[in-house]
């Protein structure tokens, strides 16, 4: 076989699946649904990673913590490119008092305006409301709240150090998250009405979508002091990365099965049309064409096919992701109301990656390409007059 | 020149001997049919004359190539070269049009661009089917089919020219302007044509012809 000749092998490959019209539109019609099918599944994979991210990240902690920053820098220096918002923190372990009751607590100093903007922890609180920016008020959890019999309006004392006497605040808002480290531990005030003599302050970084995690901690590591500690969401939550990660390998598992069925239907449906064909086969060798080209011939047409089939799938694909973001997504809450990594809302959008784009296509083309070995052995080991004396 | 050549088939009736001990010559550029009734072996012996089939025995020289020994490699490609079939029911590729089905052989043997054009177009006026370039097989009719598998089969200038029942499923006017298409075609091309036939009104077109009957020769008249 000359090299030039696979060019003449393809357009045949082409004239026969062009002019086979209905029995190619019928094979296809299983890799464009399997293409289309895995897309749109790989798709709401991410969107499910996304929507347990969003919901984990955006409750509070931000993609980024960073602690011990001192007062020389600034909320803006954090604020790189790629930074949505950077959130000012003082973290004040002590003890919280209320009558007989006494209860170790961290009060965190916020800025409430900023955190309602940015967090959805204003989402999750019962009763009440955030506290207000120059006012000696707190906010507590359901936890706290029942701990101490409190209720909007009562009063409750922080104490930083043993030896001070403690800072009353007014009970503003109840909130109850679902997470046991916020909602056993925390309690919120306004960051102007604790004193922050000597104490550093913490930062909680928000990305933009497509925003790499790892690439900003570099860049502040290397642009801040040592003393300066950096942890990402993977650091503060190695189970919710655990799940992601076993979200995606259950992923390619499914791409891999999906694909190995319809390989084996592709390689079915293919014997059964070069069969229907077989005498075609059997005059192409009476006229010469050897093995190696009556094979190059049928794999052709199997890549052919499948690289049509693949390109109208990767658009129905494309097509049913955006068509489901337009709608407003899809929405799990009814399942996920005791699901801590959807603790603030249970839609899911479906988003397209270059993974989710490449993978079902390449899959499919593969095993195509496996599929098109049992067919092109069974026509190239047959002599042509078996072929035509059989068919 | 087949030399002492036999061929068996097993199948559910036990064993048939489709050729049995056959020796014949045929001269170059002569025009031969093998006669016979159906299931004489005629078509067994047009295959292993076209290296389709392996005899079990006997040797066969296609102008000094031993076909029955080559390897696959090589059986193909004097087949591409030097063979030019005709079968009974045409055989065109149905996804091909008259003009790429003509075209085919002469791309296998690398006759391309103009120069395959120019074949193509001179072939399709031969057989008065210029208008038919672009028609698929299934818009033809028998005859029709027939023409075009004989310019396919001669596209290439092949040496030896073997038709198998071309005429078989052609009524007797078709069937006499096939037989005489591969005449001339085959005179002009310098082909020798061995035609497998059990129509006797053909016998008027050919040089020579073999009867055969039961997997053996049983005479050679030259006419």
């Amino acid at each position: 076989m000359k090299p030039g000749q696979t060019g003449f092998w393809a357009k045949i490959a082409f004239l026969f699946l062009i002019r086979s019209g209905r029995a190619t539109a019928a094979l296809s019609v299983m890799v464009v649904t399997a293409v289309a099918a895995l897309i749109f599944l790989s798709a709401l994979a991410v969107g499910v990673e996304d929507a347990m991210l969003r919901n984990t990240v955006g409750l509070f902690s931000g993609h980024i913590i960073a602690y011990n920053l001192p007062d020389g820098i600034s909320p803006e220096e954090l604020s790189i490119k790629g930074v949505q918002a950077v959130l000012k923190r003082r973290y004040f372990p002590g003890v919280l008092s209320g009558g007989a009751i006494a209860q170790p607590m961290t009060l965190c100093g916020i800025t409430p305006d900023r955190e309602s903007t940015v967090t959805a922890l204003e989402k999750k609180i019962s009763e009440g409301r955030y506290p207000s920016p120059g006012r000696q008020e707190i906010l507590i959890s359901r936890d706290i709240a029942d701990t101490f019999s409190a209720r909007i309006g009562d009063t409750l004392r922080f104490s930083h150090q043993p030896t001070d006497s403690g800072l009353d605040f007014i009970v503003s808002g109840i909130y109850q998250t679902g997470l046991p480290a916020l909602d056993r531990g925390i309690a919120f005030s306004a960051l102007d009405r604790i004193p922050a003599e000597g104490v550093s302050w913490s930062a909680a970084v928000f990305l933009r979508d497509g925003a790499r995690t790892d690439t900003i901690l570099n860049i502040y590591r290397q642009r801040f002091p040592e003393t300066v500690h950096f942890e990402s969401w993977e650091q503060q939550m190695p189970d919710l990365r655990q799940l992601i990660d076993l979200e995606a390998v259950s992923m390619v598992v499914v791409i891999v099965l999906v694909f190995g069925v319809v390989a084996i239907g592709i390689a079915c449906s293919f014997v059964i049309f070069i069969i229907r064909n077989m005498r075609e086969y059997g005059i192409m060798k009476a006229m010469g064409v050897t093995s190696a080209e009556m094979s190059l011939l049928i794999v052709i047409k199997v890549v052919l096919m499948n690289l049509a089939a693949c390109a109208v799938g990767l658009l129905a694909g494309v097509l049913a992701v955006l068509a489901v973001t337009w709608v407003g997504g899809i929405d799990i809450t009814a399942f996920t109301t005791h699901n801590r990594y959807f603790s603030v809302s249970g839609v899911l959008y479906p988003r397209l990656t270059a993974f989710s784009l490449w993978a079902p296509p390449a899959v499919s083309l593969l095993f195509s390409m496996i599929a098109a070995v049992w067919p092109a052995a069974l026509v190239a080991r047959r002599r042509a007059a078996d072929i035509l004396r059989l068919v | 020149m087949v030399s002492h050549i036999s061929k068996t088939f097993r199948s559910g009736r036990g064993q048939v001997n489709a050729v049995v001990d056959v020796s014949l010559k045929v001269p170059t550029g002569c025009f031969a049919a093998v006669m016979g009734k159906s299931g004489s072996g005629k078509s067994t012996l047009l295959n292993c004359i076209g290296g389709l089939e392996i005899p079990e025995r006997g040797e066969i020289l296609c102008f000094g190539t031993p076909i029955n020994r080559l390897t696959a490699g090589a059986l193909s490609h004097f087949q591409r070269h030097h063979l030019g079939f005709v079968f009974q029911r045409g055989n065109l590729l149905s996804y091909l049009t008259v003009a790429e089905n003509i075209g085919l052989p002469l791309t296998l043997n690398g006759i391309v661009g103009a120069a395959r054009t120019k074949r193509i177009e001179t072939l399709l006026a031969e057989i008065d089917l210029e208008t038919a370039a672009k028609a698929l097989p299934h818009e033809l009719s028998g005859g029709e089919t027939q023409r075009v598998s004989v310019a396919r089969a001669i596209a290439h200038h092949p040496k030896l020219l073997l038709a198998d029942e071309p005429t078989a499923n052609l009524d007797t006017t078709s069937g006499a302007q096939i037989a005489q298409l591969m005449r001339n075609m085959g005179r002009e091309h310098g082909s020798t044509i061995i035609m497998a036939t059990h129509d006797r009104d053909l016998i008027d077109s050919v040089d020579v012809v073999i009867t055969i009957k039961d997997g053996q020769v049983q005479g050679e008249n030259q006419r």
